[in-house]
């Protein structure tokens, strides 16, 4: 079974030779400065490339991946040049949709004076600079057209293709956080200007970009963090007023250009909308974080795994970090064994791997995962 | 409860913001004392956030309720005199700590603590051990509130702990604690004297270490 097959069984449902593993992008990948200690740990003299600004995740160079036998491999829509429209003279920088990044730790984060939309009103969204679609959906095939079509025809990986459909993240960016939870109640036309404006802007962008790579990406991704650890962020009702049907659309779209498996990212305490999300379409379910509420893997696995394929769990909040090697390869056993029978299975960390994880931990899992993963799992 | 206000307390678990300031003036109109209708609003909070706790309401229920307080609070405090101001909670210094940008969880603990009668000083996000340390040399708070969201500047928690038992300024202080990775075993590793799971749990947990609820 080849890498390609392994993950697309596991996707289907069905038992493949052994769990698929997965590691890159920009929900799986891994922050620079593990992937310093990890190259030093396994002696790879390899140029650290960054992949992602805001998160500062690294590109996971080829040997790294081959030595892990990572099943997958990952494209985005633009290169990191692209990310900062401008960049600012204390460091920071503005991203293309006008939002502000600040250097604070490891990461980029938003100040609180980022969000160009705070204050604006209902008919000023109108006129805000909107990115344009044409333009980045041009130069996203022209990034990422030869890529994909060389992992599709010349490799056997998984091609897992990062789209731009995330909108409820990017409609609070734009507006703040406290805007937008409160106008969701006092002013809900205004959120709904600003979601619809994200969303029309990701229609445009991928129904120019998916018919020219559709057919050589296996597995198209969505991200839209809806909950938090200790509970989802917005009620069911809500939920379902405002978020849901904008979901659809952007699903449908995917649908009616690629074959590619929907896979969605929400961190948190998402089993909340697990029901809902595989109802309009969701194939995938990541990054699996077990360490919020609700999220027993267990549990998981019997309420939804005819539906849902699980893609992460391996617990980056307390196991990776702090874990020594053998709690990791409990870890991934537990995981396999909750979350593997009958296929339906990915494994990878729960999100990024952050710069606190030991690299012995790193080879530890993929290591772990390479001998408990293998079916039948007993 | 004084029938003037009765329909104060639901107007704000209703999250009607217009109808709040409406009872709010009409109460100061036909003079109620300003205490009681704090006291009104401060009990549709608790309401509020029961109903949090319960998972009827959610973070939009819980922000919205926590801003129309604060609007109300503003027509209430200049009735309000210098003595009733004084009886109430007492002051909290709160940041998100060093390395570390992510204040949503933070100003929601802000909003739930000023609710409760909480003076709040806000020293926002990324905050120094040093910022923390001469914050409360100067405010005098009665607790210092610390947040974090990732397991990388956690530990910053621990080295404002440590700086202000080395300066002389942990005794009488109260320590409080959260974000999503700390739990209450991490709150004790590292000296601090309550976590608190969520805003409603912090703001719980204020009042205990206060001694205002046991």
């Amino acid at each position: 079974m080849n890498h390609r097959e392994r993950v697309l069984a596991a996707v289907e449902h069905e038992e493949p030779d052994r769990v698929p593993v997965d590691l890159g992008g920009t929900v799986a990948g891994i922050h620079r400065g593990a992937y310093e200690n990890l190259k030093r740990h396994l002696c790879f003299k390899l140029e650290t490339v960054l992949y992602d600004m805001m998160q500062q995740i690294a590109l996971v160079d080829e040997s790294v991946l081959k030595r892990f036998d990572v099943d997958t491999r990952h494209v985005r829509s633009s290169p990191l040049a692209k990310a900062p429209k401008k960049t600012l003279s204390d460091g920071s920088y503005i991203d293309s949709w006008g939002v502000k990044r600040v250097k604070a730790g490891y990461y980029y984060d938003m100040p609180s004076d980022g969000h160009p939309l705070r204050d604006a009103s209902v008919e000023e969204v109108d006129d805000y600079p909107w990115p344009d679609p044409h333009e980045s959906a041009q130069e996203a095939i022209e990034y990422m057209g030869k890529r994909v079509k060389y992992l599709h025809e010349e490799t056997d990986y998984a091609v897992v293709y990062s789209s731009s459909g995330s909108f409820f993240e990017k409609s609070w960016y734009l507006t703040g956080f406290q805007r937008f939870f409160t106008d969701l109640i006092r002013n809900p036309s205004y959120v709904c200007r600003v979601m619809d404006k994200v969303v029309d802007c990701g229609l445009k962008f991928e129904s120019e970009v998916l018919p020219e790579i559709g057919d050589y990406i296996d597995i198209v991704r969505f991200s839209d963090d809806l909950a938090m650890q200790s509970g989802p962020l917005l009620s069911l009702e809500m939920y379902r007023k405002y978020i849901k049907p904008r979901q659809r659309r952007v699903f449908q779209l995917a649908e009616s250009k690629t074959d590619a498996k929907i896979f969605y990212h929400c961190c948190g305490s998402a089993s909340y909308f697990f029901d809902d999300l595989a109802e309009i379409g969701v194939d995938i379910v990541n990054p699996v974080q077990v360490s919020a509420e609700n999220m027993d893997t267990r549990m998981l696995k019997e309420k939804f795994g005819d539906e849902l394929c699980f893609w992460g769990a391996i617990d980056t909040q307390r196991v990776l970090p702090y874990g020594t090697t053998k709690d990791v390869e409990e870890e991934v056993k537990r995981r396999i064994r909750d979350l593997a029978p009958n296929g339906g299975y990915v494994l990878c960390a729960v999100h990024n791997i952050q710069p606190d994880v030991p690299p012995e931990n790193i080879v530890a899992m993929y290591d772990a995962a390479k001998r408990w993963g293998i079916y039948p799992i007993t | 409860m004084d029938e003037r206000i009765c329909g104060l307390r639901d107007s704000l678990v209703g999250l009607d913001s217009e109808k709040v300031k409406e009872n709010v003036n009409s109460a100061l109109r036909r003079r109620v004392e300003p205490v009681e209708i704090v006291n009104s609003l401060a009990d549709g909070m608790r309401m509020v956030g029961e109903r949090y706790e319960a998972g009827e309401f959610f973070l939009p229920e819980l922000m919205m309720a926590g801003e129309i307080m604060k609007e109300a609070m503003a027509i209430i405090t200049p009735y309000l005199k210098r003595s009733e101001m004084a009886q109430r909670m007492g002051k909290v210094v709160l940041g998100t700590v060093e390395g570390d940008l992510h204040d949503i969880g933070k100003n929601i603990v802000k909003i739930m603590l000023t609710s409760a009668g909480f003076e709040v000083v806000d020293l926002g996000a990324d905050v120094s051990v040093k910022e923390f340390v001469e914050s409360v040399r100067k405010e005098e708070p009665k607790i210092v509130g610390m947040s974090a969201l990732l397991t990388s500047t956690m530990d910053g928690m621990k080295e404002v702990v440590d700086e202000l038992k080395k300066e002389g300024l942990r005794k009488g202080l109260k320590i409080l604690i959260g974000g999503a990775p700390i739990d209450g075993d991490f709150a004790k590793r590292i000296g601090a004297d309550a976590y608190g799971k969520d805003a409603m749990d912090a703001v719980r947990k204020a009042k205990i270490l206060v001694g205002a609820e046991s």
